[in-house]
């Protein structure tokens, strides 16, 4: 573990949590536009670089300005975190102590690291197939890839694009339609031309009449 | 603890993260912004194990996810304004008409 990779690390985390500890939604949402530039860093120190670059784009780049969007539409006023009830709070807690702990070395198989993969694989012999590490349960397909594009086996957008125009063509047309479909779908649930939204004084009332007729 | 577990351990902690913002949290838009938190350390995770086993197959699969979760982040929204519309609130503890 490098210097770079903790730093970014640990920031991400605190970004995190500032999303879910901050009262203002709004700050909340700039939160999480930062947590997601870290998460686009911590693609790049991990070899994938068109992801970082779509990350950046497509996460930070649209949809934060999407949530951003609504939440200026909306007019939201400040919640406060722990609204909910008090054993809420100490059973997420809980939850999520328990779920990264036990993701994480805390707890062991047989003396080795849970994610280690050190007893996965042979070491290096004929089988090794350019310097990559050979597993021990890969099928014949996956010890002889079919050559994938001239270079190593980086995040390039090259070696990604060849993947996804070959190997992965049908979801790639699959997610086409999801998204056609999705954009028809959002126009159709979101559209309204009848009554603009009230913001400010007289809210509250609104919502007591509003709530108290649909519960009736 | 080299890079794989790292990144394992950095993932499992966002997602982590998101879940006790889901847990903790009643408003709408913060519940939507804390699950793609938790999307975002499953991509991490992604591209650490497809990393450690030599392939990019994983970071096609963070491609897709990503472009689900955009898909999935339109209409959300467009839900969230819908509800608002009608209930003129997005507290999930309010927006409780299906409670038995």
């Amino acid at each position: 573990m490098t210097f770079p990779m903790f730093v970014f690390g640990l920031l991400t985390v605190v970004s995190a949590l500032g999303v879910v500890f901050f009262g203002r939604p709004l700050y909340s949402a700039l939160s999480l536009v930062v947590t997601l530039f870290l998460v686009a860093i911590n693609f790049a120190l991990l070899g994938a670089q068109f992801l970082a670059a779509t990350q950046i784009m497509v996460y930070a780049g649209a949809i934060m300005v999407l949530v951003v969007f609504v939440i200026m539409l909306l007019g939201l006023q400040t919640v406060t975190p722990q609204e909910k009830k008090a054993g809420y709070r100490a059973l997420a807690l809980g939850v999520a102590i328990v779920w990264i702990l036990g993701l994480s070395q805390i707890f062991r198989i047989q003396g080795t690291p849970v994610f280690s993969t050190a007893d996965l694989w042979k070491p290096a012999s004929a089988d090794t197939v350019s310097g990559r590490k050979v597993f021990i349960r890969e099928t014949a397909e996956v010890s002889n890839p079919a050559p994938v594009l001239p270079g190593e086996l980086e995040g390039t957008t090259e070696n990604i694009g060849g993947r996804l125009f070959t190997k992965f063509v049908y979801p790639f047309e699959v997610v086409s339609a999801l998204l056609l479909a999705a954009i028809i779908g959002a126009t159709v649930v979101a559209y309204e031309n009848k009554r603009a939204l009230p913001l400010g004084r007289g809210l509250r009332a609104k919502q007591e009449e509003k709530i108290g007729q649909k519960a009736a | 603890m080299d890079t794989f577990t790292f990144y394992m351990m950095l993932g499992a902690a966002l997602f982590g993260i998101g879940t006790l913002g889901v847990l903790l949290r009643r408003d709408a838009i913060v519940l939507f912004m804390c699950i793609e938190l938790m999307l975002n350390g499953a991509n991490l995770s992604l591209v650490a194990i497809s990393r450690e086993f030599g392939t990019i197959d994983g970071q096609v699969y963070v491609f897709f996810i990503m472009a689900v979760a955009a898909a999935e982040a339109a209409v959300g929204l467009g839900i969230i304004l819908s509800i608002f519309r009608n209930y003129y609130t997005v507290d999930v503890e309010r927006v409780a008409m299906l409670r038995g």
